[in-house]
């Protein structure tokens, strides 16, 4: 979704414009826009009284945020403890492969953005994979094409 | 009120301000620490770790930052033990490795024999003591610089790495620098931080033609002092 | 509707109570993460539809509760009042299950729980080796209780708790009742509660006499998710404890940092603050006592470090989260500069229990030092992956072989890492240690918030050391030179011994960057992020040196220190290798043995994960 200066005044209201809660209102221009877009880390500055130095810091701190526009589909590979063991790094360089981009990265038509997080807090699924909300469970290398499938549409 | 305190600084016992940091008691009394990201007009930020020191406090013996650390009754400080050094060694090491042209880092390593060649060279001269950041903030208060990122990603920067819109150029972070890694140079009646990428237009003496400071510079204390339109118009030669 | 005084909850309860029929036949199906995606929701919608073709749908009441914790046969559907425990459950079994239960009054065999396929089956939950060696105190209303409903809490004796502590229990009276418990903080540390929250009740307040109580459920370690199942699948406990925590220091305002890979958490947290509110629980004057407390939920941005609490606080007031370097502690000075309590998901759910149970109740369980029980995730290489919930000073080996199951495959037990990138691995020689806080620091590994990593001989420990310090590397705030540089060297020196590249000398460089990061970094996740690295070659130094100077991965894991091969006789010809490999290295003709080509084999490992006969060999 492109920038819009509504959509982050609403946000700001949804927070009582109380400057500790930056994060949050972050967090909702993320998921409004798929990125945080310049525009908005001056506003929510102007708005809020903080210094766009500290709100820049804050959206390339944490790992929810993007400053560029992912794709349609999150796909994050777990490289947890008990995915790791289970060879999560190895289905991680095959969705690189399968999908021609590295981790952190978006495919070319917008499509899939690539992540890989350290734990989703699922282990007994190991190794996991989650495409946006979905949970795919015991991911093999054989399973991945048949995954991507699933949201090609 | 001036509370003081009994403490063991090297052995010998001494009477100081309750809550002094240890570094200002050694300091005082000529016994070195090093410090790197330690400047006496900004707060203590207890990053670079060079400062370190070993207490003892209630039994238990913990290394800690004398930059920071306050005076309390009965500490045992120690400045040299066989742990601070240790630490303090390895944390110029990696520092050689991040930094290894830097004379100042160089310096340190001659002088506590520290040698170099067991690390991968990563060759940044920011050493990240953050001096700019907190200059910035604390003593301008323009709060035009910030870091970027996490973890070893971790950068002094503007936000989204483009022209400062609220830089002023004073240059105050380049003063403070340790390690000479921002530069900033005035040419053809202009400042530059190339680190920052601000290019600002420099203001002249209305009387002789010489560069003052830039404009942007000016105006921000002419309205936090408020003074009067024309206070900068003349340099302080021709005041 | 507000409860205005305790007698007022009670008789909510006995009027809950009242309308529950106990012998009521219900079908309890798993609502956990893990069963989730396994596709327990349209389990319960398609028993729900069946039972509605049946008409059987009055005297049937399907309930969707928190996580059971046997992940790894899920989903898992149980039957009460008969208590039959069906696992893998799916569309397909839907029907027979519930015409043979309900109407034949036989269990329906397919769906039993077995060890393995030869054993006999199992039919009812307690008696599965699984459950039967736990003690589930913290975990007791996990599976058992509709997360979303407080009356169904309330039922269970929910809340009794607060208000026996609101009226007749003195905020000292509750503070020394945690003391004489010796509960202590299960995120890590194992600091004691009482001493934490005396310190926050002394300490001075402000001009507004403030102070705040924070729920760390940011829980980042990888390879745990204990926090995750207490939170998504019995909230009310959770802030049944904070509420209690908050009348005894003295506090009005709590938080629960949740972190934001936990979605359901959130949602369950949130859908019960609110019943709370409602039924007066939070907000002002709770049950009449002149109390007021009120909690607000923070989402996590996604940063491990926000696990350390000043830290934590840091996000909390919404900036960058990363630790501060003051020798001022935040039950001094924290959020806001105020005197604030952290204590983690597990410890704030224990609180309701000592206070309804006593003391001396909750102190007979555990050893000398750890009282109660702890919650572990067990998984990795172990039979019955799930959660666990055991006494304190149970051994490894009863946990990991008697309610684990032991190691899959045959394989053979290497090492198990509890404490996650803070933590270490333990080897066989110590797998009778009996597990608490103290025994595991002594091990050089540390209970941590309770992730326990079982690992085969076909884990390479060099390759876990990288692999956890990579985590840092990734999740460090950068603030300090020995964490931030030592991370990266640390990361240098274990990557060039894993591609056969390391040098003599290597092991002593970590041992030295380890110790520098031991004693000078500035928080605790640099000042223990070493461990892995350290506890690994205390252990395992051989495999090190094996690493180090006959370039092999004796694991067969390093990439660059290993070939794959055919085994000629073995290879059935069916071509899934050739299929899978996404070098085209594998050659051959249908129905005969295949060969791989070295050169355009990039070790990716596909072929030996789909080789159903395992030709493909390992060297």
């Amino acid at each position: 979704m492109n920038y819009s200066e509504k959509s982050v005044d609403k946000i700001v209201k949804d927070h009582n414009g109380d400057a500790s809660k930056v994060i949050l209102m972050l967090q909702d221009v993320q998921s409004e826009f798929r990125y945080i877009p310049r525009e908005a880390v001056k506003k929510l500055s102007d708005d809020l009284d903080i210094p766009e130095a500290r709100i820049y810091h804050i959206a390339t701190f944490y790992k929810a945020f993007s400053l560029v526009p992912r794709g349609e589909h999150e796909i994050r590979v777990c490289l947890g403890t008990a995915c790791h063991i289970k060879g999560g790094k190895r289905i991680a360089e095959g969705f690189e492969r399968a999908l021609k981009v590295k981790a952190g990265e978006t495919t070319k038509d917008k499509k899939f953005t690539l992540e890989t997080v350290n734990c989703l807090g699922a282990c007994a699924l190991a190794p996991l994979v989650q495409v946006d909300e979905e949970n795919h469970s015991k991911m093999t290398i054989e399973k991945i094409d048949k995954v991507l499938k699933q949201y090609k549409k | 009120m001036k509370e003081v305190v009994k403490i063991e600084l090297n052995g010998e016992e001494i009477e100081v301000k309750k809550g002094a940091t240890l570094l200002s008691i050694a300091r005082e009394r000529h016994v070195y620490i090093p410090t790197l990201c330690h400047n006496d007009a900004l707060e203590p930020y207890g990053v670079c770790r060079m400062c370190l020191v070993e207490i003892e406090e209630r039994g238990r013996m913990r290394v800690v930052t004398s930059c920071n650390y306050p005076a309390k009754e009965g500490l045992k400080v120690k400045t040299d033990t066989e742990r601070v050094v240790l630490t303090r060694n390895v944390v110029i090491e990696l520092l050689l490795a991040r930094a290894p042209e830097n004379e100042e880092i160089k310096k340190l390593a001659e002088f506590y024999g520290v040698k170099g060649g067991r690390l991968e060279l990563v060759n940044d001269e920011c050493i990240l003591c953050g001096m700019c950041v907190r200059t910035c903030d604390e003593v301008v208060g323009v709060k035009a610089l910030g870091f970027a990122n996490r973890g070893i990603d971790r950068v002094p920067a503007t936000p989204f790495m483009e022209s400062s819109e609220t830089c002023i150029g004073c240059g105050s972070c380049v003063y403070v620098c340790p390690t000479g890694y921002i530069k900033m140079r005035d040419e053809n009646g202009k400042r530059y931080i190339e680190n920052w990428k601000v290019e600002l237009e420099l203001s002249r003496c209305e009387s002789c033609g010489a560069y003052i400071a830039p404009k942007r510079q000016l105006d921000y204390i002419r309205n936090l002092a408020d003074l009067p339109e024309d206070f900068y118009n003349l340099c302080w030669n021709c005041r | 509707m507000r409860l205005e005084t305790p007698n007022k909850l009670e008789e909510l309860r006995k009027s809950i109570l009242e309308k529950q029929d106990p012998n009521k036949q219900k079908i309890l199906v798993c609502g956990g993460t893990g069963c989730i995606s396994n596709g327990s929701l349209e389990v319960a919608k398609a028993f729900e539809a069946e039972l509605k073709s049946q008409k059987l749908k009055a005297e049937v009441e399907v309930k969707i509760t928190g996580c059971h914790g046997f992940c790894e046969r899920g989903p898992l559907v149980v039957f009460l009042p008969q208590s039959i425990f069906y696992e893998r459950v799916d569309l397909k079994g839907v029907p027979d299950i519930l015409k043979e239960t309900l109407i034949s009054g036989v269990p329906h065999d397919k769906y039993l729980y077995r060890m393995t396929k030869k054993d006999d089956p199992i039919t009812k939950e307690e008696d599965i080796p699984f459950y039967k060696n736990q003690l589930r105190w913290v975990l007791r209303h996990n599976g058992k209780i509709d997360p979303t409903s407080i009356d169904e809490y309330i039922a269970q004796g929910g809340y009794s708790a607060l208000a026996k502590a609101l009226n007749g229990l003195s905020p000292e009276r509750i503070v020394d009742e945690i003391d004489k418990a010796g509960l202590r903080g299960r995120g890590g540390g194992g600091f004691s509660t009482a001493r934490k929250w005396r310190s926050v009740k002394d300490a001075d307040g402000g001009p507004d006499n403030i102070r705040y109580v924070i729920c760390n459920g940011d829980e980042g370690d990888p390879g745990a998710f204990m926090d995750r199942s207490l939170m998504e699948g019995d909230p009310h406990s959770v802030i049944e404890g904070m509420i209690i925590g908050a009348y005894a220091i003295g506090s009005n305002k709590g938080y629960i940092y949740v972190r934001m890979e936990y979605p359901l958490a959130v949602k369950h947290l949130d859908l019960a603050i609110k019943s709370a509110r409602d039924y007066g629980l939070l907000g002002e004057n709770i049950l009449g006592s002149g109390f007021s407390f009120d909690i607000e939920i923070n989402r996590g941005g996604g940063a491990f470090v926000c696990g350390e609490s000043s830290a934590l606080m840091a996000s909390i007031m919404g900036r960058a989260g990363e630790p501060r370097a003051k020798y001022v502690h935040s039950s001094e000075k924290g959020l806001n500069d105020l005197p604030t309590n952290l204590n983690n998901v597990e410890t704030w759910a224990n609180v309701p229990l000592i206070i309804n149970r006593g003391a001396d109740w909750f102190a007979a369980v555990g050893t000398e030092k750890s009282k109660g029980t702890k919650v572990f995730s067990l998984v990795g290489s172990v039979n019955n992956v799930g959660l666990v919930e055991v006494p304190m000073g149970l051994s490894l080996r009863e946990i990991i072989y008697g309610i684990g199951g032991g190691i899959p495959g045959g394989k053979k037990f290497k090492a198990v890492q509890t404490g996650g990138p803070s933590g270490g691995c333990i080897p066989e020689a110590h797998l009778d240690a009996p597990v608490d806080f103290d025994e595991l620091t002594k091990l050089g590994s540390m209970m941590g918030s309770g992730g326990m990593i079982v690992m085969d001989e076909k884990t390479c420990m060099v390759d876990v050391a990288k692999y956890f310090i990579n985590f840092l590397v990734d999740e460090s705030c950068g603030k300090c030179t020995p964490c931030r540089e030592g991370l990266r060297q640390l990361l240098i020196v274990l990557t060039r011994i894993t591609e056969g590249k390391g040098k003599e000398g290597d092991i002593e460089l970590l041992k030295d960057i380890g110790d520098c990061m031991t004693w000078g970094s500035l928080c605790a996740l640099g000042g223990s992020a070493s461990n892995p690295v350290i506890s690994t070659i205390k252990y395992f130094r051989d495999e090190y040196e094996a690493h180090i100077k006959e370039k092999r991965c004796p694991a067969g894991v390093c990439q660059d220190l290993i070939t794959f091969s055919i085994i000629e006789g073995d290879c059935i010809g069916c071509g899934r290798c050739l299929k899978v490999c996404p070098s085209s290295a594998i050659t051959g003709e249908n129905k005969k043995p295949h060969v791989i080509d070295e050169k355009l084999c990039i070790r990716c490992r596909a072929c030996y994960e789909v080789c159903p006969v395992d030709a493909v060999m390992i060297e």
